[in-house]
């Protein structure tokens, strides 16, 4: 896990994404796709560990829709902005907690976030192949209690390090959901997944996320990450 | 030359084009006898924005729709010039702006009229576009912001309309235009640990008019007699508070605001002043307030409890004849706000419960209020539901019922249980 937590990231990016919900009721599968841009970048500041933002542009309802989160490193919780262009005002909103869904969706902030890699113990509980690649089999069991999750069982591509399937199992131990990462390209020198699927074991929904462009280390100032950005797009 | 046409190449290639609005008609029918609503709305909205760099230049417009009998009107509700340099913002051109940490509701949000046509609207839709010039600075974690308004702007009031049950009659006639129509607001905000804090102030002119002179006639023994009532606008001073915080899972949100409001000293000649005219000489200072509690579920529905309150004090008054400057013993009128929020138009003290969830992946919109009058009886009750079957696409319906007194026929809800209604429309996005 240390050669997965060693893989290099970028100082910041720009990501065009588009978000599918996906309901299977009746043996008939429903989607609902939106299409966000995230831009975030790392602090090395000491006060914070990244800032980030996140526009809608699809569906149209909700294009201008903006977050804005400042990320502490002290721990005492982020800041977080909500821009609605009907409001035309920017409103300081309560930090979400991690383990909340991501606006919907089957992820949660938690799942979003990078986990530290002293955050987990692990232990290599065997080797399978996935979509042909072989992989290990790691069980990754929280030190700290503050997760939503009992232990998470990860697939590592043995070749790139990269994860190609995450199991998350809730605090009564039951698989609550699935993450499958199949395709993974390089730019330059920053590996990216192109799609990831989660799926909720629980229910009868998943939810697919697709980078449809990224651009890594443009040097972004730090005015994309004030009030004052948030409200133009 | 060259340089020019490379400035241009440049300019249209970094250049970025935007737009957006939508399309909503609707219908809404009385709940008692099933007739239809005839009041205008706007069933197409339009904004387009253009940027270039660090300069935006934006319009926001609606084209405004009476279904009988059939009207149309074009308005351009904002046209504005803004540029954002590293340390924050200028705009200038016909804004809307808002001030303020509640939702909906804030008294200290004043730089605008309201748009009484869509007092149910939420945000920037119930307020009236006007010039001005703003300025914005970023400074560490402060905010100053400061506006000027150079022309004082009105409250659009739907005079006439027998389909709205607090409506005017007519269009009063305005004997005293407002001589300095410069308004100017500042405001400045800071982050103290979890909390934000702001503190504002506006300086302007009433939105809605106001008793300035009357022509009175005394004879002995009977009471005077009132022959003509002659309106302008009082100059008000607004000292706003804003506040922001949480505690635990709960999202506190505080506004007040104090108005302190009087009767424009008139420069009337006095020569050529009937002989009849008495002034009216009031000063008012009243308190707004907004406690907002906000709580969000884990299935991500908002619920939102406000406390609006509205108290006037400090209340004092004067008749004194314009020629001779004599005190005259005549009785005051009732007081009415002339800026703040519109909903202390309905009640001194008023409960606002409102919660709105989406749901089926966006599929379904749910919302639902309650208003209750804490001063004597009166309630409204609302619903809406909106489904996508399309991305992009929706139909709404919802219900809106006031409940009045039957006892008091002068309490505001009660004039309004004529107006209890269904909706139903559809909604395209683009």
């Amino acid at each position: 896990m240390e050669k997965v937590d060693q893989i290099k990231s970028p100082l910041d990016s720009e990501t065009q994404l588009k978000m599918t919900l996906i309901s299977i009721r009746g043996g008939k599968k429903r989607s609902r796709s939106r299409v966000l841009k995230s831009i975030e970048k790392k602090y090395e500041d000491g006060v914070f560990k990244t800032k980030s933002l996140l526009v809608f542009s699809q569906p149209r309802e909700v294009k201008g829709t903006a977050f804005l989160n400042w990320d502490r490193i002290d721990g005492k919780g982020d800041d977080q902005w909500l821009y609605l262009p009907a409001l035309k005002k920017v409103k300081r909103i309560r930090a979400t907690e991690k383990s909340r869904s991501f606006q919907g969706s089957d992820f949660s902030y938690e799942d979003l976030s990078v986990r530290e890699l002293d955050s987990d113990k692990y232990e290599l509980i065997g080797e399978e192949s996935i979509n042909g690649i072989k992989c290990y089999k790691v069980n990754a069991m929280p030190i700290e209690r503050e997760t939503q999750y009992s232990s998470r069982v990860v697939w590592v591509d043995q070749q790139n390090f990269l994860m190609k399937k995450v199991e998350f199992y809730d605090k009564k131990n039951n698989r609550f959901k699935v993450l499958d990462i199949p395709n993974h390209i390089k730019n330059g020198e920053y590996w990216t997944a192109i799609k990831m699927t989660m799926h909720n074991m629980k229910k009868a929904h998943s939810t697919e996320l697709e980078v449809l462009e990224v651009n890594y280390d443009q040097g972004l100032k730090d005015n994309i990450f004030t009030e004052s950005y948030l409200k133009r797009q | 030359m060259k340089n020019l046409i490379l400035f241009l190449s440049i300019s249209y290639l970094s250049a970025q084009f935007n737009y957006s609005g939508e399309v909503n008609p609707y219908v809404m029918t009385r709940t008692s006898d099933k007739t239809q609503i005839d009041l205008p709305y706007r069933i197409m909205s339009v904004n387009l924005g253009y940027t270039l760099g660090n300069f935006d230049f934006k319009i926001v417009s609606a084209l405004e729709h009476r279904n009988n009998p059939s009207e149309w009107e074009y308005d351009i509700r904002e046209a504005y010039f803004a540029y954002y340099p590293d340390w924050g913002e200028v705009k200038v051109g016909k804004q809307i702006h808002a001030w303020g940490a509640a939702d909906g509701n804030n008294p200290t949000d004043n730089i605008n009229a309201y748009d009484y046509y869509y007092l149910f609207n939420s945000g920037a839709g119930k307020k009236v576009g006007s010039f001005s010039f703003s300025a914005k600075v970023y400074y560490k974690s402060f905010q100053l912001e400061g506006i000027f308004t150079p022309k004082h702007e009105v409250n659009r009031f739907p005079y006439g309309e027998k389909d709205f049950p607090l409506a005017i009659a007519e269009k009063p006639e305005i004997a005293y235009p407002v001589e300095d129509d410069w308004e100017f607001g500042f405001r400045i905000q800071t982050t103290i640990g979890e909390s934000d804090i702001g503190l504002s102030i506006f300086n302007g002119n009433d939105r809605s008019p106001t008793l300035l002179t009357a022509n009175v006639t005394f004879q002995d023994n009977i009471p005077p007699q009132i022959n003509n009532l002659n309106l302008g606008y009082r100059a008000t001073t607004m000292l706003g508070l804003d506040f922001v915080t949480f505690i635990g899972d709960l999202t506190l949100r505080m506004e007040s605001a104090l108005f302190k409001t009087k009767n424009p000293l008139l420069k009337l000649n006095i020569f050529k002043t009937p002989l009849d005219l008495y002034e009216f000489q009031q000063e008012v200072n009243y308190l707004q307030s907004v406690f907002q509690i906000e709580y969000t579920t884990l299935s991500d529905m908002t619920i939102v409890l406000q406390l609006i309150g509205n108290k006037i004090f400090d209340e004092t008054y004067d008749w004194y004849h314009t020629y001779s400057q004599e005190l005259v013993g005549l009785p005051t009128i009732n007081f009415q706000p002339g800026m703040g929020t519109p909903f202390a138009m309905f009640s001194d003290q008023a409960l606002l419960l409102s919660s709105s969830g989406v749901f089926m992946d966006d599929r379904l919109e749910v919302n639902g209020n309650v208003m209750m009058n804490l001063d004597e009886k009166g309630q409204m009750l609302g619903a809406s539901l909106a489904y996508s079957p399309w991305i992009n696409w929706k139909v709404e319906a919802g219900v809106t019922k006031f409940i009045g007194d039957k006892n008091n026929l002068e309490n505001k809800f009660t004039l309004m249980e004529d107006f209890s209604n269904t909706r139903v429309g559809i909604i395209y996005n683009f």
